[in-house]
């Protein structure tokens, strides 16, 4: 019987339909990416991710100072300025040193510039010993003062440790739970709620409810509860992976969403439906049709939950309840940064913030930008 | 209507109980009940332990018994309102609770409001403008809102009001009137306070909310139900706000229920940096101390808290929303 | 007058009363990002009153622009509108449509109560959260200085009078708890409250079933007898146009390519593609021959060539000829024109007028 409404020109032939399709899915990856490549905001965030973790990676090379070392002639020292020319001529690069004053009255310090003392600026200078990854023992720093000078470029803390190496040092961690915790979250996230969704009747009602039981908890306090039986005997490794666990709990009730909704949604799917009619076997659409989208959008909503676990452990240890001193994290720098008067006098202690900013931010675009690119034909 | 919302009541028995459970496996955690914690603390600090209350106290909460009796007592008492003893402060947990609770719930409201009306205002103006400068300004503000810690706006609050407006933030209340009994100049001197924490708590919630605002009338705007509106020829404003507007506050109403469980959060931690006489400062002493009967109650009371904010959430929606009342 | 020249001339309008609407070197251009979209691109027609003129189309090729340019309810991304739409209003005024800004009071007043529009989605077409009542009386209380009790009765009389029972039921009704064909009818309610004199209906029935079309386009007729309205009807069904239209007008690309009367655009088609989609559609007297494609697809919207549009996929036209310029409308008949260089011969009347 002919449709009565035969839609004229749009009857392209069969065997071109065929063709296009395989070179549809083919090229979905692509799709991904180019479609990922003009959200020009998500594309400069990936590099500044690549950045800060390339800092984290390298922080013993890039740091000037050892993070641990008290500076006893520069407590609280303001950043230092790198300077290049001096009487008027082109120098290497150098600082000048702080002369001190202290006001007894108050008990407050003040640095003035001391042109007297000046430091030339190394690359590739001898610095404190490490081993880099606990692997290759060496003296090298990208930069250092000559030999006895100081570099602090960021300034240093209420005890004179360098601010540069403290906070590169503290990316280690603060930047590793991110993904420790969502790499636990997506474990668990995709069990639960691949189940939820595979299995579905009884068992998904109940692992639903469950999830909105757990996120109708106000997370802090959960998670400073949590922290709070972590006991303080525990070394500090496992320290660090009690709170990441911690931390992870909470995050991967919207990851099993997210797993559950696309499961069901996949399932039945007009593309999926068509390659099944077309003759495709189960483990084919999987890989050809559900793997890309599937795992563009699991790769959004990790992007997006790693900002959420950061900001978290920043609270925790900035509470007290999450990592400790003598540990580093961003966290745990800021308990420096507890009231207002830190603010006043030395806001350059705040700098880790800054930091935390940009790598949450930096997170939130590419999840951003990773979430539109996952439906390339939206 | 009524059917939905007895429905939604019912729907809240197995989640309080889900609430209750992990409450007190959370006040059962520290190894050792506690107890044995809080003699060896007393004992540790020298003072006199009274082992008579000890032991009227093991027999109260059953302390020898099974975890599921020890359960079965704690809830029985708690459903009553009879919330246990604080160790630390040495009186019932409901008394220190009373007014600081309050005040929370007073906060989280007000924050609630504020969150919702600037949401809402700059989410309409960055949808209907799209693109604009404002839409861009807005949208970064929003980022950043979203990036920054609480704790660390609440600093930065604080120093701009001390720097520029001469306050002494820190607290809800003026010196004077700390201890004072409820009036008219307290109220207001609160209300003078209020406004930072309330910015503070409410940043990240606003930021997100706006983005949803945002997105939920852009796609509203595109639907065909906004070109028949036109076709009628009502006026712009009055296509605006009657319906894509309309159909687009119904899902930024249901974002209470994870906005809630923010706000809650967000207070907890600012009104520790900023020392408010919220449940916040009293909770995390509890925890730093292990004043476990406090802390476990308190979670409990602040999950509850949400829930119920959640209910009501959900009543609202159905209300303005016949497909949700339907269903 | 054979080729439609400059739109400053109203001769046309002045000499027959009976015209309603004449659209005249109408243009709608989309900006894009990837580029210009030149959605209705030069379109002269002329709707007389109390007739039906049926637009048809393949997909794509303007008809729903050209409609939502009448009204001036085109949508995002901004488009630029060049042309004429002279509204003939009742009491004898001629307004082009063209010239107001979009958010005009003047056009407002237009919309909904002269002409109105009934939407091929009769689901989403309808707010979701609002009763079927409140939505359509909201035309009465915008145009017509009613109280709500008043718009309410009239409401109900006219979900009435589109074939809904017990309207004063249906008054509270949400969308979603009408059936598909129920809708329609009452989107038709919707657009006829005011009694507009102009109804534009963008394939009314593509979205429903066959037997409810029937249905629709019957009680479109009838409403039109009953309320003396002239219609627009879009569709690329040729069946509903063979239904229901007087007057037809064929579009491709932007561009009408022949219109006339239905008697003569069904016996006596003299563009191709008008005679390509007569091949395409299925008839009761050729059920045993097979149904014609017309080869290849619409050109992409985006890059335009000299000359015929159609020349690509036309197999009768001549290099030279056809793609040297835009070929004018040339008049075949009476009031019969197409925009083809191949009828430039066998037209008749060149130069009068
Ligand atoms: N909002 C828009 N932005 C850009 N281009 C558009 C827009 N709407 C329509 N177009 C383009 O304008 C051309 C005409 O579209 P229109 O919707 O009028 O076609 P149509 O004839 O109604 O087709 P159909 O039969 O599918 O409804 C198409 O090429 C379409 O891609
Ligand atoms: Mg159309």
């Amino acid at each position: 019987m002919a449709d009565p409404q035969v839609e004229i020109g749009r009857s392209a032939p069969a065997e071109e339909a065929g063709q296009t399709s395989t070179y549809a899915t083919a090229s979905q990856w692509q799709l991904i990416r180019r479609k990922f490549r003009r959200h020009r905001l998500a594309v400069v965030s990936v590099w500044v991710l690549v950045l800060l973790y390339g800092m984290a990676l390298f922080a013993q090379f890039l740091s000037p100072h050892d993070p641990f070392e008290f500076n006893d002639k520069l407590v609280g020292a303001p950043p230092m300025r790198v300077r290049i020319v001096e009487d008027n001529k082109l120098q290497r690069p150098f600082v000048y040193g702080y002369k001190r004053t202290v006001d007894f009255a108050t008990m407050r310090r003040y640095y003035e510039v001391d042109p007297e003392t000046k430091f030339v600026i190394r690359f590739f200078a001898k610095g404190f010993s490490y081993e880099l990854w606990n692997l290759f023992p060496t003296d090298r720093h990208l930069l250092a003062a000559e030999d006895g000078g100081y570099l602090h470029l960021l300034g240093t803390d209420r005890l004179g440790r360098d601010m540069v190496a403290r906070i590169l040092y503290g990316a280690r961690a603060s930047l590793s739970i991110g993904l420790v915790g969502v790499l636990i979250s997506f474990v668990l996230g995709l069990v639960i709620g691949g189940i939820s969704g595979l299995v579905g009747g009884v068992v998904d009602d109940v692992i639903q409810r469950l999830i909105e039981i757990i996120r109708s908890f106000p997370t802090i306090p959960l998670w400073m509860a949590l922290a709070a039986i972590v006991p303080k005997e525990w070394p500090q490794l496992w320290v660090y992976f009690g709170i990441t666990i911690i931390v992870s709990l909470i995050g991967w009730t919207s990851l099993a969403r997210v797993v559950r909704g696309k499961f069901l949604s996949l399932r039945d799917d007009d593309y999926v439906v068509a390659a099944r009619l077309s003759g495709g076997g189960n483990a084919w659409i999987i890989r050809k049709h559900l793997l890309p989208a599937f795992a563009s959008h699991v790769i959004a909503s990790l992007t997006l939950a790693i900002p959420a676990m950061i900001l978290a452990e920043t609270a925790l240890s900035f509470l007290g309840l999450g990592l400790r001193q003598p540990f580093i994290s961003w966290g745990v720098l800021l308990q420096e940064a507890q009231n207002v008067r830190s603010v006043a006098l030395m806001p350059w202690v705040f700098t880790p913030v800054l930091f935390i900013i940009v790598t949450v931010l930096a997170f939130n675009f590419v999840g951003d930008g990773m979430r539109d690119a996952a439906d390339p034909y939206a | 209507m009524a059917t939905y919302i007895v429905r939604r009541v019912f729907y809240m028995i197995p989640t309080l109980l889900v609430i209750s459970f992990l409450s007190f496996l959370i006040m059962q955690a520290p190894p050792g009940d506690f107890l044995t914690s809080y003699i060896a603390e007393l004992s540790a600090s020298g003072e006199q332990v009274d082992l008579e209350l000890v032991e009227s106290l093991r027999a109260t909460y059953g302390l020898d018994e099974p975890w599921y009796v020890q359960y079965w007592l704690w809830i029985s008492r708690f459903v009553r309102g009879d919330f246990g003893t604080s160790f630390e402060w040495n009186v019932p947990v409901r008394e220190l609770i009373g007014q600081r609770l309050a005040l929370t719930i007073f906060i989280s409201m007000l924050t609630l409001l504020f969150t919702w009306i600037v949401a809402l205002a700059i989410g309409v103006y960055s949808a209907v403008y799209q693109y604009s400068i404002g839409d861009y300004i807005v949208t970064t503000i929003g980022f950043l809102g979203l990036a920054t810690p609480n704790f660390m706006l609440a600093l930065i609050l604080m120093y701009i009001a001390f720097q520029v407006f001469g306050i002494s933030v820190g607290g809800l209340f003026s010196p004077d009137y700390t201890n004072a009994p409820w009036t008219w100049g307290k109220f207001v001197d609160l209300m003078k306070h209020v406004w930072i924490p309330v910015i503070v708590i409410g940043t990240a919630g606003t930021a997100s909310l706006i983005r949803v605002m945002r997105a939920n009338l852009l796609d509203e705007l595109k639907k065909p139900y906004v070109v028949t509106a036109q076709a009628k020829g009502v006026p712009a404003w009055r296509a605006l706000f009657k319906y894509p507007f309309r159909v687009a506050i119904n899902p930024f109403l249901s974002t209470i229920g994870w906005l809630l469980p923010a706000l809650i959060s967000g207070d907890i931690i600012v009104s520790v940096v900023l020392s408010l006489q919220t449940t916040g400062p009293l909770y995390y002493r509890a925890l730093l101390s292990q004043d476990m009967f406090l802390a476990g109650g308190l979670l409990m009371l602040l999950a509850i808290l949400t829930v119920i904010g959640t209910l009501l959430s959900d009543i609202l929606l159905a209300w303005v929303d016949p497909r949700v009342r339907y269903e | 007058m054979t080729e439609k020249s400059a739109p400053t001339a109203l001769s046309r309008a002045e000499i027959s009363a009976d015209v309603l609407l004449e659209l005249k070197d109408l243009h709608t251009h989309f900006h894009t990002d990837d580029g210009l979209v030149r959605a209705v691109n030069g379109v002269d027609l002329t709707l007389r009153r109390g007739r039906t003129l049926g637009v048809v189309g393949e997909s794509g090729c303007g008809k729903t622009i050209l409609s939502r340019t009448v009204m001036r309810i085109v949508p995002e991304p901004p488009a630029s509108i060049s042309g004429h739409i002279f509204w003939h209003r009742q009491n004898g005024e001629i307004v082009d449509l063209a010239t107001y800004p979009v958010k005009a009071r003047q056009l407002r007043e237009v919309r909904g109560k002269e002409i109105s529009m009934i939407f091929q989605e009769p689901m989403s077409s309808f707010s979701p959260i609002h009763t079927i009542g409140n939505q359509i009386a909201e035309a009465l209380l915008v145009h017509e200085r009613v109280s709500k009790k008043e718009a309410q009765e009239r409401t109900i009389e006219m979900i009435g009078m589109v074939g809904i029972s017990q309207p004063d039921k249906r008054f509270h009704a949400y969308p979603f708890e009408l059936s598909g064909g129920m809708r329609q009818r009452a989107m038709i309610a919707m657009a006829l409250v005011c009694r507009p004199t102009l109804l534009i209906a963008d394939e009314p029935t593509t979205a429903l079933d066959v037997t409810v079309e029937a249905a629709i386009l019957k009680l479109i007729k009838s409403l039109q007898a009953q309320l003396g309205m002239t219609v627009m009807i879009i569709t690329h069904d040729l069946g509903v146009i063979a239904k229901m239209a007087d007057d037809v007008a064929v579009m491709y690309l932007g561009k009408v390519v022949e219109q006339g009367p239905v008697e003569a655009i069904f016996d006596a088609p003299q563009h191709p593609y008008t005679r390509a989609l007569l091949k395409s559609m299925p008839r009761l007297s050729n059920t045993g021959s097979r149904l014609e494609a017309i080869r290849g697809n619409v050109a992409d919207p985006y890059t335009v060539l000299p000359g015929c549009a159609f020349f690509p996929r036309c197999g009768e036209g001549e290099q030279d000829r056809c793609t040297a310029a835009m070929p004018p409308l040339v008049e075949v008949g009476d009031d019969h024109l197409v925009r083809c260089v191949m009828r430039e011969g066998v037209a008749h009347g060149r130069g009068s007028g």
